[in-house]
């Protein structure tokens, strides 16, 4: 299972329990910002930035949703 | 949080936040990346983001991939951007700053000010500020603050190598005004020490603690005139023509020439006969013709003051009236000055204290050239006292007394919804000598395209100063014109006469472009009024008791008699005058004055556009050019648009005695 996009509003749904990346396939500005809407805090989901192809390696930036 | 992660293992936890979200509410996550620095911030709204940051230089062969992860099976992204951080450089001039009421604004673009801080000053008091170094320097009501346009922030103002100008808590003083100088701040109007130049280290503005042994750019205090002791208080501090320090005394004039951060400053009174009206009354400017110039307003009139020093009176025998005031009535005065250079305007607010009797002028550039005697004054009226003026990305604001900022527009028709009524009274028109009656004829008003409907009215007057005297003169003509109007069949006698344009309706706009009519003059006619036939004169005869004077006596010894023994013998005559051999005087090429003036085409200006010389023939007249109600209310927009004539004819060309000033106007002598 992994990211699917849904081609009309463009949301990312992840399906499954494994640790997925969904990269963005054109290379970053130098100096981005990168902006993801999320509909729930319970999803866990971060932004990775210096990500390796596979996104297992890199700097991981979003919320635990616990840590309130 | 940020983490770094390797092979999908955590590493570590380099900054974490908390949140505050609660569980299940939708959030927008935002990651930047500036150089080595990772910011990620996470919030419901950009007032409630929070962000913690992290930087490292480790993986930055992988900078430009990526993406989102997670682990949570039915997890949403539902938009995700890519955006670029860009540099976006602010100069202190691109923000205004102004204090309202004791609370400080601020504006990043135009027509657009928000709060800083509230009860940064007291409410009621004036405030001044200078900028330096990407701050803006406040002082006032006993207060010294420092705007930081970076971080938007306002604190005190406390230097930390001495103390300002009566300096008795961190963030006072009893300096009044404060101005940048040559990359260091002045500081001057202290009350207890009213002739005294304090400033600041250069280019740090925290030192102001004069040291022992002065090296370059060492704070400094200095006074005016050669002993700091002896002068007159300084009541106004500008920049000057080629970097010196212009300061305005209540009645002295004077300037810091050289720089006083190499010692070789000193201090230059210019004129003891005349002072600034207030703080703001004295501004630089860089004239029409390119001289650097500081005009300053006092209860004289309006002077400029030249790379050579020394003040010229510009409104000299052209207009008094709203201009200049008696020096008992200097202290209800707060007079600024503010350039308009879009518009080519020098705005000269005069406030008397009151929205309803204040009259402000308009200096209209184009027109007067800044040249002594020159027209070019438009007096309006403004719903709102003028308090304060500040050149803002090259718009003049105009801060108001019940806490507003103003700006003028050309679409407005009306002030802050009250209906602007425009009305231009033209110069006098007449012809040499006084005993004559001009004939106007076909006048031409040139609308421009923006303008309303105007009324044209022609008035005459038995003197200069009747025909613009409202309750004196007689309306002689009036007719509705019209922008690309042909031009008018209107014709008009009277010794002196002028012409009045106003808007048909109050919210209409008076745009003059230009005005020319055909002008003639005829012998002084009685018949029409407006002179009394001269009652004849008694016929001479002796009185009967008068004892006729002896004749010559011939040898008498009367000392009254004309034909007395010793009267001496009579000079001998003079010489017979040399034959001219070739035509001399005024007469060139053959063109008279009464003969060639009937018929020309004459251009007008607006009732202050005339010179000084031709009106000092009619005493008390200056005086009342624009009294009672020639000039009521102008519209901000239209008013003042009475735009030089470009490329259009001069009057230079005409073969009469006329003098012209400029390329729109008219004198007749």
């Amino acid at each position: 299972m992994a990211w699917t996009r849904n081609s009309i509003t463009g949301a990312l749904t992840h399906s499954g329990t494994s640790t997925e990346f969904w990269e963005i396939t054109t290379d970053a500005p130098l100096r981005p910002e990168f902006i993801a809407g999320l509909t729930s805090t319970a999803g866990n989901v971060k932004v990775a930035v210096r990500a390796s192809a596979d996104g297992a390696t890199g700097f991981w930036c979003g919320i635990e949703a616990r840590t309130l | 949080m940020i983490l770094e992660v390797a092979f999908g293992a955590l590493v570590t936890t380099h900054a974490a936040i908390p949140h505050g979200i609660s569980a299940g509410n939708p959030i927008r996550l935002r990651v930047r990346i500036n150089g080595d620095t990772i910011t990620a911030y996470v919030g419901q709204t950009d007032d409630d983001e929070v962000e913690c940051e992290h930087t490292s230089t480790s993986l930055r062969s992988y900078s430009g991939r990526a993406g989102v992860v997670s682990a949570v099976d039915g997890a949403v992204v539902s938009y995700w951007q890519v955006g670029t951080v860009e540099d976006r450089i602010l100069t202190l001039d691109e923000v205004g700053v102004t204090v309202i009421g004791g609370a400080l604004y601020r504006s990043l673009r135009e027509g657009q000010w928000e709060l800083v801080a509230e009860d940064v000053f007291p409410r009621v008091g004036s405030v001044s500020g200078a900028a330096l170094l990407g701050d803006m320097y406040l002082i006032g009501g006993g207060l010294a603050k420092v705007y930081d346009a970076i971080d938007n922030t306002v604190g005190n103002y406390t230097p930390t190598v001495g103390a300002l100008p009566g300096q008795t808590a961190p963030g006072t003083t009893t300096a009044t005004m404060v101005v940048e100088h040559l990359g260091g701040l002045v500081f001057a109007g202290m009350p207890e020490e009213s002739l005294t130049i304090y400033g600041t280290r250069l280019n740090d503005p925290m030192d102001i603690e004069v040291p022992a042994v002065q090296l370059a750019g060492s704070p400094y205090v200095t006074g005016v005139g050669n002993n700091v002791t002896v002068g007159d208080p300084i009541r106004c501090l500008a920049s000057g023509t080629n970097s010196s320090l212009f300061i305005g005394c209540t009645n002295s004039l004077n300037f810091m020439l050289g720089n006083p951060y190499l010692a070789t400053d000193s201090i230059e009174t210019i004129d003891r006969t005349v002072g600034p009206s207030g703080p703001d009354s004295a501004l630089r400017i860089t004239s029409p013709n390119g001289g650097q110039a500081v005009l300053m307003h006092s209860m004289h009139g309006l002077y400029y003051i030249g790379l050579a020093g020394s003040p010229v009176k510009l409104n000299e025998n052209v207009l008094d009236e709203y201009l200049t005031y008696p020096s008992d009535a200097q202290s209800g005065r707060d007079v600024v000055l503010i350039r308009d250079p879009a518009r080519q305007w020098l705005h000269v607010f005069i406030d008397d204290g009151s929205a309803d009797t204040s009259v402000h002028l308009i200096y209209h550039e184009a027109t007067g050239k800044y040249r002594r005697g020159a027209p070019g004054y438009y007096p309006i009226t403004l719903p709102f006292r003028v308090t304060a003026a500040g050149l803002v990305r090259g718009v003049p604001i105009i801060g108001t007394h019940d806490g507003r900022l103003v700006r003028f527009s050309e679409s407005a028709t009306g002030d802050l919804g009250e209906p602007v009524e425009s009305l231009i009274t033209m110069q006098l028109i007449d012809e040499p000598s006084m005993d004559n009656d001009v004939i106007v004829s076909r006048p031409h008003v040139q609308l421009g395209a923006n303008s309303s409907e105007a009324t044209m009215r022609l008035y005459g007057g038995a003197t200069a100063e009747d025909a613009f005297d409202p309750d004196v003169r007689r309306q002689l003509w009036q007719e509705t014109v019209s922008v690309r109007q042909f031009p008018s069949s209107a014709r008009a006698r009277a010794p002196f006469i002028t012409m009045a344009l106003e808007v048909a309706s109050a919210a209409g706009r008076l745009v003059l472009e230009r005005v020319e009519l055909t002008l003639g003059e005829a012998a002084r006619s009685i018949a029409s009024g407006w002179v009394s036939r001269p009652s004849p004169a008694s016929i001479c005869t002796p009185p009967a008791s008068t004892t006729p004077p002896d004749g010559p006596s011939g040898g008498g010894t009367g000392s009254g008699g004309p034909g007395g023994g010793s009267s001496p013998p009579p000079p001998p005559p003079p010489p017979p005058p040399t034959t001219p051999t070739a035509p001399s005087g005024i007469d060139d090429g053959g063109t008279t004055l009464g003969g060639s003036a009937y018929g020309q085409w004459h251009y007008l200006n607006a009732a202050s556009d005339f010179p000084g010389p031709f009106f000092t023939g009619y005493p008390g007249g200056s005086d009342t050019i624009l009294s009672g109600d020639a000039m009521r209310k102008s519209n901000p927009g239209g008013i003042g648009r009475n735009r030089d004539s470009g490329g259009g004819p001069d009057t230079n060309n005409n073969p009469v005695g006329v003098t012209s000033v400029g390329d729109a106007e008219i004198t007749v002598f």
